[in-house]
């Protein structure tokens, strides 16, 4: 990673000088060191041994060499170390016959043994005949160590540890414990519920100790990190100058705190041994009161400070997440899996054995969620997706587990700018770019909170950014392959996950359900809560408290401050909370619904209460809706309250017209009164069978259809709409099914001619039509188009007949001619008229009889003639051929004319002058000839079936009609 | 126009079947050149669009058959758009104001104004003033029809308004004051049969006096469902028989079937058939007043006196409620439930009595 120099390198550079003064100081040491070794070092032993109680060495160095796997073996620092562990170790060993609290110093040099090289804790061991160290010069050194890891980007639990900054009270005994577990914390991810256990035992111990306030006992376990055992972590390796045993310091590091302050304290340091333990048992009694203060303190800040609690008490470090572990730990173990690309560390992969991973999948049913990396070291699914309701610190969690991957947070919610232009900014700039004004320089981790608000568009582009198919701007990556995508983790946050908007982004996220959290684990935090802030509340109301706003955290904090906990206030709080998740369905089921208690059915005044408070959500259309819908399946009640009920149903409505016609809202208010009605009148006692008003829905889509069927066949009708429905339209279907036999149009009787033509009047009157629509069985059917039948016709009453399909074909086919002739009637075509166009029909109608020389007319008496004898007779089409000829090669005509007008221009060019007149007379003659001489040469038309691209030309459908 | 209603539809006043000294009065009125605002009202299939149409012949000419269906589009106050379908010629604007729902104020004010501040360009041969035609003027809502009022005075010099209703009862008395009422009342029966009678004549069948008198009375004295009937009737059978089958629409059937399905048992669940049975009407969009019209006549046939004044009551207040609100299936289904509820305890009653 070109980003993140070396961090060995980077160390050098930094304490080059430290490191000359360091050496020259550590060369005395050991000079003086030679002379006292040998008793020293027994005593040594026997304090170590007694401070090992707990622990023995054995279990120790095994812990150890686990995490020594993961630490700080790649940080390249144990040569360094090599350089100065004698005389370090010597001068600690030496501290301890002075009979100093070994404790305290053993913590101080394991600590020391991975930063030797900062000039303070040198000259801390330089002094170290005085050999006092003071908790603070602990850590002091620690935080020199973090220091150095955070510039490294090297993560280790126990730097993960450090990194989340730790209240100020008890730091070194929360360090001692977090350090303790760690050690004992070999089961990594192949184990994960002994991880969770010890997790979650930790969670506790932390918990005690808050409580507590006190923890020197602790201390003894530091004593670990002194093994006789090589460790296969980080350690500095001690020789004792007596007998040439070796001793092995646990390299560790420790909280945070910042390199200056530590420099000011350590420069006073050389100091007598008496000062510097007064100095310390005075900073520890500082630290003790301190602590005794707190509460006080931050009570009194409470008044004045217009910070939030959720805010203040908000979680710092991963270990103070209340939220479901195996949710955190499946966020977590994601964010480890981007190592490889981020880090350019290998990740911790967990085991493929079948053995735990079944044992898994038993116990968390949702770790099968957690993907792995694909061939690209990318994890499987490039992006998370947090989701549960509100109020159970997804945000915190999102924050608290980036942070704790060494990722420094870019967070985009809904009070930014989402939309696709600002989104796609915010995307490249939180994660193609890092901060470099920061101080710790950590690749980002973008945060997109609420994202179940964003448009849709905005999220497109960010699965097309994640797949690395969005053209990037500017300057490519360095990498090889260039469009991997983004290179970031993105979190992203909603509280409902089945938006329509993130449908896409749903099949590509890890999608972790952040569960609602044990209420019991609420309750503890809340009284510590409360207690810090001084409240004085018992653990009954909170626990009522947890259960109204169904486990929101936020909720409870906000109800905690802004009540102060008094019992009274508590009791009249009616939560909107948990009634506002309520579904529809779970609304009427309540109002359809006598409730009952102990002693059988609740008074009407309460009943009437708990109505208005289902009402006062709002929907009072749906739910009005809903139970008009569901009553009659459900009520058991007499008719007479049914139709006092139904009579509530009139006053709704009335007052909704009112206030919609009116606007006037102040009406509203009123309609909510019939939901008590309906509810007293109607509800069962028996738990009702409530399905979704889908009628009120149907019927208005079915009239919307028929009043856009009234309204086409009245535009064309020009009647009145009621008369329409009432009269008209059920007379109608009887009125279009005419006696006619299936047969050929031809061979219909007069009268049937005359039925038909009166049938194809009426429908064009109407504007209605036979459209074929296919049958879902097969084969196709003529519907009436519009369909009159929806309107005219109801089921169980008169019977209708319906025109036979062969019937209706020739209707259609009529139909077509006789609109075609209408059209062109309608188009003022002064050759035709009216009665003449209807005698055509009749004309046509009488096909054998009729015989004429038209076109129309020979390919209607075709059907005697057998199609293969079929020719045009020259003489015959002559007339007709000539009108066509002439349309046809009205092209050749026109250059012809052209022709004509060049030799006219010619002419006048000449000086020839000639009338108009007489160029006109001319003109025609030409035309004449022109058309003689086509009609002379020998081209035969012959009409052959079938489509061609040979000729085309428009002919009007009254060139086939006329006569 | 094909269909007999339509065919044989007078087209002059001079040639009306019925009311003819009515009709004189009106040629009169228009020869005076000048008429004031007009209020038809009659029962529908009594003539009153045949009588406007042929008034309007007398005053125009033939321009005025020269008809065009236009869409005029509204905007409401707040800023819905719609649609309005018009019917008009050179001279005059057909409108049914009520297909705009209670958006019908917006449409009445626009369109008298925008036909009424248009002055015809030449007055010549002409008369000066433009007719706007509103039909189904009962159905307006209140706000519209104040609306009117002022209109209607205001423009009376370049505009004529000539209002169609079935009933006067829901039209204001302030509208009923600026207009000529003119009622036209349903053709009796006897004007019926001669009219059928000459219909079949002119088509050339012979029309059997019994069947043109069960035609009449089954079409309720409505000369267009009359017509209908008949021409329904050569469909199905020519020649006519004295004994030839004469439908009845449809939906009247259907109603008849809710009404006796309500006489027939009395639940809350059969209230559910009857809803789905209400629903059919509503979406072949029968008008619902006509729904309980119906309901009301069928029940009445099956009732004691006694409990007939109850019914009607209670159909007249069910009614007018229905007006006032905008949901029909809720009146419907309160008034079906009140009957229900009525009827059995009547009849528990009567029972109790008997035993």
């Amino acid at each position: 990673m070109d980003e993140f120099p070396n961090p060995e390198d980077e160390y050098e550079l930094m304490y080059a000088e430290e490191l000359e003064v360091l050496r020259e100081i550590e060369e005395a040491e050991a000079k003086k060191s030679t002379t006292q070794s040998t008793p020293q070092s027994e005593i040594n032993q026997q304090i170590q041994d007694q401070k090992s109680q707990t622990v023995t060495t054995g279990k120790n160095v095994t812990i150890d060499s686990q995490q020594g796997s993961t630490q700080l073996t790649q940080q390249g620092l144990t040569n360094n170390h090599n350089g100065t562990k004698d005389p370090v170790v010597k001068n600690l060993f030496g501290t301890r016959s002075n009979g100093l609290q070994s404790s305290t110093v053993v913590n101080g040099s394991s600590c020391n043994a991975s930063t030797s090289f900062d000039p303070v804790v040198k000259n801390l061991f330089g002094t170290k005949s005085n050999g006092l160290q003071s908790t603070t010069v602990v850590n002091g050194s620690s935080s020199n160590a973090s220091t150095s890891f955070d510039n490294s980007k090297k993560r280790s639990i126990n730097q993960i540890e450090c990194d989340i900054p730790s209240t100020s009270k008890g730091t070194i005994d929360l360090d001692s414990d977090i350090y303790g577990s760690h050690d004992r914390k070999k089961p990594r991810w192949d184990q994960p519920e002994e991880v969770m256990k010890l997790i979650l035992e930790r969670r506790n111990n932390l918990h005690r100790k808050e409580s507590k306030n006190g923890g020197s006992t602790s201390r003894k376990k530091k004593v670990n990190s002194i093994t006789k055992r090589v460790p296969m972590h980080n350690f500095v390796a001690v020789t004792r100058y007596t007998d040439g045993e070796r001793f092995y310091v646990k390299v560790c590091d420790r909280s945070m705190q910042s390199i200056k302050v530590d420099r000011s304290k350590s420069k006073n340091l050389f100091k007598s041994f008496s000062q510097l333990k007064e100095e310390a048992e005075n900073i520890l009694e500082k630290n003790r009161e301190k602590a005794l203060l707190k509460p006080l303190v931050s009570a009194r800040k409470e008044n004045s400070s217009s910070q939030l609690w959720v805010d203040k008490y908000k979680p710092t470090r991963y270990l103070e997440l209340l939220s479901d572990e195996s949710v955190n730990r499946s966020l977590l173990y994601w964010l480890k899996l981007w190592d490889k690309v981020v880090f350019d560390k290998d990740t911790i992969m967990r085991p493929n054995k079948p053995a735990p991973v079944t044992k898994f999948k038993n116990k968390f049913k949702k770790e099968d969620l957690v993907p792995d990396l694909d061939k690209n070291g990318f994890p499987t699914q490039r992006i998370a997706l947090l989701t549960g309701p509100p109020g159970l610190g997804k945000t915190t969690l999102a924050h608290i587990s980036a942070r704790h991957a060494g990722y420094s947070i870019v967070e985009l919610n809904a009070s930014d700018d989402r939309g696709p232009e600002a989104f796609r900014e915010a995307l490249l700039s939180s994660t193609q770019m890092k901060a470099v004004i920061d101080e710790e320089k950590r690749p980002n981790c973008l945060v997109l909170d609420e994202i179940d608000g964003a448009p849709a568009a905005s999220i497109e582009l960010l699965l097309k950014f994640i797949h690395g198919k969005l053209a990037p701007k500017g300057k490519k990556d360095k990498v090889v392959k260039n469009n991997l995508g983004c290179k970031r983790p993105i979190i992203c946050i909603c509280n409902d996950l089945y938006a329509p908007s993130l449908r896409p982004l749903r099949q590509m996220a890890l999608v972790l359900n952040v569960p609602e959290i044990s209420s019991s684990n609420l309750v503890e935090r809340l009284s510590e809560i409360a207690r810090k802030e001084g409240l004085n509340i018992n653990g009954r109301l909170l626990l009522e408290l947890v259960h109204k706003s169904g486990c929101d955290i936020r909720a409870c904090l906000g109800i905690l401050q802004y009540t102060g906990g008094r019992s009274n206030m508590l009791k009249d709080l009616t939560l909107g909370l948990k009634e506002t998740r309520k579904g529809l369905f779970d609304c009427w089921k309540e109002l359809m619904r006598i409730p009952t208690d102990r002693r059988g059915s609740l008074p009407d005044s309460e009943r009437a209460k708990k109505v208005m408070t289902i009402v006062h959500q709002g929907e009072s259309e749906r739910l009005a809706q809903g139970i008009f819908h569901n009553y009659p399946n459900n009520c058991r009640t007499k008719l007479s309250t049914v139709s006092k009920s139904l009579d509530w149903f009139e006053y709704y409505d009335i007052m909704n017209r009112a206030v919609m016609e009116h606007q006037s809202w102040m009406l509203m208010p009123y309609t909510n009164f019939a939901f008590i009605a309906w509810h007293l009148g109607l509800a069962s006692p028996q738990m009702p069978k409530i399905s979704f008003p889908s009628t009120t829905f149907e019927v208005n889509q079915k009239i919307e259809r028929n009043q856009a069927v009234l309204s086409l066949i009245k535009k064309k009708s020009k009647l009145d709409k009621n008369a329409l429905v009432t009269e008209v339209l059920p007379y109608l279907p009887d009125l279009l099914c005419p006696q006619l036999r299936s047969v050929n149009a031809q061979l219909y009787s007069n009268k049937e001619k005359e039925e038909l033509r009166r049938l194809v009047d009426t429908m064009l009157d109407f504007g209605l039509t036979f459209t074929q629509i296919k049958k879902p069985e097969g084969g196709y059917q003529y519907y009436l188009d519009p369909n009159i039948w929806d309107i005219g016709v109801f089921p169980q009453c008169n019977s209708h007949k319906s025109l036979s399909h062969a019937v209706k074909q020739i209707v259609i086919q009529e139909l077509e001619v006789t609109r075609l002739q209408r059209a062109a009637i309608a188009s003022g075509e002064p050759t035709n008229q009216n009665p003449s166009a209807q005698k055509s029909i009749e004309s046509r109608l009488k096909s054998g009889a009729s015989k004429s020389g038209s076109a129309s007319q020979a390919s209607q008496s075709s059907d005697n003639v057998p199609s293969h004898l079929r020719t045009l007779n020259p003489v015959q089409i002559e007339p007709v051929a000539e009108k066509k000829c002439r349309n046809f090669f009205r092209a050749f005509q026109q250059a012809g004319q052209e022709k004509l007008k060049a030799k006219q221009a010619k002419e006048k060019e000449l000086g020839i002058v000639s009338s108009k007149k007489i160029s006109m007379a001319e003109q025609e003659k030409q035309n004449l000839k022109d058309k003689m001489q086509l009609f002379r040469t020998d081209i035969t038309y012959i009409f052959k079936e079938g489509y061609s691209n040979a000729v085309r030309r428009t002919v009007l459908m009254k060139d086939l009609l006329k006569k | 126009m094909s269909l007999w209603v339509d065919k044989y539809r007078p087209k002059d006043l001079s040639k009306l079947d019925y009311h003819k000294d009515q009709a004189q009065r009106l040629k009169n009125m228009v020869q005076q050149g000048d008429f004031p605002h007009l209020l038809v009202y009659g029962p529908s299939g009594a003539g009153k669009k045949t009588r406007i149409m042929c008034l309007l012949k007398e005053l125009y000419g033939n321009g005025v058959d020269r008809l065009r269906m236009d869409t005029m589009t509204f905007e409401s106050a707040s800023k819905r758009k719609f649609d309005i379908s018009t019917i008009s010629s050179n001279y005059h604007i057909e409108v049914n104001p009520s297909d705009a729902g209670i958006y019908d104020r917006t449409v009445v004010m626009d369109l008298v104004k925008t036909t009424a501040q248009t002055h015809q360009i030449d007055p010549t041969g002409q008369k000066e003033f433009k007719v706007v035609l509103l039909t189904n003027v009962d159905e307006l809502t209140k706000d519209a029809q104040h609306a009117l009022r002022r209109t209607m005075e205001k423009y009376v010099g370049t505009c004529r308004l000539i209002l169609s209703t079935n009933s006067t009862s829901r039209v204001l008395p302030a509208i009923r004051s600026r207009c000529l009422g003119i009622r036209v009342p349903a053709p009796t029966i006897e004007e019926i049969k001669t009219i059928l009678t000459k219909v079949a004549k002119k088509e050339g069948h012979d029309l059997p006096n019994e069947l043109a008198e069960r035609i009449a009375t089954t079409s309720e004295r409505n000369l267009r469902r009359a017509l209908l009937m008949l021409e329904t009737c050569r469909v199905e059978q020519i020649p006519y028989t004295p004994d030839q089958k004469v439908t009845e629409p449809d939906w009247q059937l259907y109603i008849k079937g809710i009404a006796a399905l309500m006489v027939k048992e009395q639940s809350p669940s059969k209230l559910l058939e009857l809803r789905s049975r209400f629903y059919e009407l509503l979406t072949h969009r029968i008008p619902s007043d006509l729904i309980f019209k119906g309901m009301l006549q069928e029940i009445n046939k099956k009732c004691d006196l006694q409990l007939k004044i109850q019914v009607a009551n209670l159909a007249a207040e069910y009614e007018h409620r229905m007006h006032q609100g905008s949901k029909e299936i809720f009146h419907l289904e309160a008034f079906a439930a009140k009957f229900m509820s009525l009827y059995k305890k009547f009849m528990d009653a009567s029972m109790a009595d008997f035993m």
